[in-house]
């Protein structure tokens, strides 16, 4: 049976990881690469997640969060509601059911798979972790009802 | 002050427009280009918008005429927050003060050697409209209090 991924953007992105010395499970089947993070923010750690199709990428950052109520889940989606308004690349999600948080970016290539750029593999991982450390502490505020959506986001804002 | 963006990418952009007969304005003075289209939905039409940045481009995708208002704010941000969780290239965005809902789809083209391509400029086109089309009507019942969150994107998924 055919992979359900291309094998050159794998490629690429592996050999990415390998000259940035990241540490990470080999591809599966499924054309997933798993790795962890340290944060530079409250949130110590998390997980992210690769998954390489046949015309791109995504890359998806598990925050070791849950929004486990109908209160926090409400505060929590209003608080990524409001700022992934004003991004340019990838979005928070929160998972509705299971109260889950994580962050998204991907990358288009196209069946010109050539057209991948180192530059581009690290843009879509970096800027997924950056988010995350910009937007984490914030998110926690939120979680735990010590602060409204508006209140986090005007206290990440000032601080940066 | 001369707003910085990548006129190449611009014209490429521009350039698939023409050629795929879509009616585009000429890209403005901080790289905007824009155009309507008609959908395939209970929503009339939506405006889309390229914004091309020295590095990326967004496509955003309004619904023209439609805005969340306080009595279904909560309930459509769940439902936009459901339909982002599976989706591989995007994401629907509510606007805090004008309530205004669009999908984002966005490409990074790089600054040290830039790519864009042809497909990657309609591959952004078509994920906007189809997915503006496929959950238009569960926001429109949602936004009028018809349909819950979770039913209407149901709903939408399944057709």
């Amino acid at each position: 049976m055919a992979e359900p991924y291309s094998a050159e953007i794998a490629h690429a992105i592996t050999q990415f990881l390998d000259n940035d010395d990241w540490q990470y499970r080999p591809i599966d089947t499924d054309g997933r690469i798993e790795f962890g993070v340290s944060l530079q923010c409250k949130l110590y750690h998390a997980d992210c997640m690769i998954l390489v199709r046949k015309d791109g990428f995504l890359m998806h950052t598990d925050l070791n969060l849950r929004a486990d109520d109908e209160t926090s889940r409400e505060a929590v989606a209003e608080f990524l509601s409001r700022v992934n308004a004003g991004f340019i690349h990838g979005n928070f999600e929160c998972d509705m059911t299971t109260g889950s948080i994580r962050y998204r970016t991907s990358h288009f290539c196209g069946d010109n798979k050539i057209a991948i750029t180192e530059e581009q593999i690290k843009h879509t991982i970096y800027l997924n972790l950056s988010m995350v450390e910009r937007y984490g502490n914030g998110l926690i505020a939120v979680l735990l009802g010590y602060q409204t959506p508006e209140e986090a986001i005007a206290a990440i804002e000032t601080d940066n | 002050m001369k707003f910085e963006y990548s006129e190449r990418m611009a014209e490429a952009i521009a350039a698939v427009l023409e050629m795929d007969g879509w009616d585009a304005e000429p890209v403005d003075e901080i790289g905007r280009i824009r155009f309507s289209v008609e959908l395939d939905c209970k929503i009339r039409e939506a405006e889309c918008e390229f914004r091309v940045l020295d590095n990326s481009f967004l496509l955003l995708t309004g619904y023209w005429g439609i805005t969340a208002d306080q009595e279904s704010h909560r309930d459509v941000i769940e439902f936009l927050s459901r339909a982002n969780h599976n989706m591989y290239y995007g994401s629907f965005e509510l606007n805090a003060e004008s309530e205004q809902i669009r999908f984002r789809i966005s490409h990074y083209c790089g600054e040290k050697h830039p790519q864009l391509t042809a497909e990657q400029i309609r591959h952004a086109i078509r994920i906007s409209l189809a997915t503006v089309e496929r959950y238009g009507d569960g926001l429109l019942s949602v936004i009028m209090g018809y349909e819950n969150p979770k039913a209407a994107i149901e709903q939408a998924e399944a057709s």
